[in-house]
């Protein structure tokens, strides 16, 4: 590489950041008008550090990556949150009815809330690993997992219903 | 490269015995009130605003592991900044290895956008110049990110550097004006129009 002249070079440095003493400033100036590879070295620091600001405003203001993540992470709770609120209503309303012994045990409860909630993990996974090139064989078998062992799922169901998948469509793991 | 010793740590002399010293609201202020400054080095680091977010809340959790810890603000600020600075690394080297492709699409946007105003030639010129640029910042040495990216980014003095990190004022001119030259040694090296 071409840099600058060794001697010249941190002050080079100080000189595009003005952060040299306006004698010691003189004497660079009078360099730079004599050395062309100095004159390219002080016009690449001042470039670069251009371009290193529009890179990092660029990160500060950059949020396109944003929406998928956040929307799938956000999602996910509101599937939890819904499956728990749903099935706290269904508790509620069989305990009100006296006459009518509930059917489904606060343990029932807690079993498929978890169970709904692992499905509908394995399926934002799935979702992730298909958007990888050459995964297509992967995901069939993952969605025909979840509809063999989660069939009972909201997850289960939304493969039925968007991808018109049934257990058997793909070979079994 | 400048041999002189990195002070950026924190001595047992500056942590305070537990249930001792700074209340726990207090070192949450600082860490509010610090907020956007860590938000820039977050981004200067490499993050983008969603990561930055993710860091800063990393950092409060820490923050508030840490109530206590310590007395003066200047070494809660310190420790602010170095630990923004690692968690970023972290996160970096995390993002690089699961993330490539979603980068790749955004540098290239970037590019495009940077680039609009130019015509052929100088739009594939500068879009090869980010990217250089950035390559190097990806792979510049953490002290001399960090320097730089206060410096230019956070727009501090070099003496404020030098107070917060506790380094030797000279350190800090010296990792600036290394890590300027090696930035502009990618763009010489590629070839640059006068």
């Amino acid at each position: 590489m071409n840099g600058p002249c060794g001697e010249f070079a941190d002050k080079i440095v100080d000189y595009v950041d003005d952060e040299l003493p306006e004698n010691e400033a003189e004497v660079v100036a009078r360099h730079l008008a004599e050395c062309e590879r100095c004159r390219e070295a002080a016009t690449a620091l001042q470039r670069s550090l251009g371009l290193a600001k529009a890179i990092w405003s660029d990160n500060l203001g950059s949020s396109q990556a944003v929406p998928a993540r956040r929307l799938r992470r956000i999602r996910f709770y509101a599937v939890a949150a819904s499956i728990v609120i749903a099935v706290s209503v269904l508790v509620s309303i069989l305990s009100d009815h006296p006459g009518r012994k509930p059917s489904i045990s606060p343990e029932d409860v807690e079993r498929q809330v978890a169970r709904a909630g692992m499905a509908a993990e394995l399926l934002a996974a799935t979702r992730i690993v298909a958007q990888c090139e050459g995964t297509e064989s992967i995901v069939q078998r993952q969605y025909s997992y979840i509809l063999r062992e989660y069939a009972d799922t909201p997850a289960a169901e939304t493969i039925r219903a968007n991808y018109g998948l049934k257990l058997g469509d793909t070979q079994h793991d | 490269m400048c041999i002189v010793q990195d002070r950026n740590r924190h001595s047992v002399e500056d942590e305070v015995p537990p249930g001792q010293g700074a209340s726990h609201p207090r070192f949450m202020d600082v860490f509010l009130r610090e907020r956007e400054r860590l938000m820039r080095i977050a981004a200067g680091m490499g993050m983008d605003r969603a990561d930055a977010d993710d860091v800063l809340q990393d950092v409060s959790v820490q923050v508030l592991k840490n109530a206590g810890r310590f007395e003066q603000e200047s070494v809660m600020v310190r420790w602010l900044v170095t630990t923004t600075v690692n968690r970023c690394l972290t996160e970096h080297r995390r993002r690089f290895r699961h993330k490539a492709s979603r980068i790749l699409r955004h540098r290239l946007d970037m590019a495009r956008d940077l680039a609009r105003d130019c015509d052929g030639a100088d739009r594939a010129g500068l879009g090869e110049e980010i990217e250089a640029v950035r390559r190097t910042l990806v792979e510049l040495d953490p002290l001399l990110l960090q320097a730089v990216v206060l410096r230019y980014f956070c727009e501090m003095k070099s003496h404020e550097i030098a107070d917060l990190l506790e380094w030797n004022a000279s350190t800090v001119r010296c990792r600036l004006r290394e890590a300027r030259l090696i930035l502009a040694g990618k763009l010489v090296q590629r070839g640059i129009e006068p």
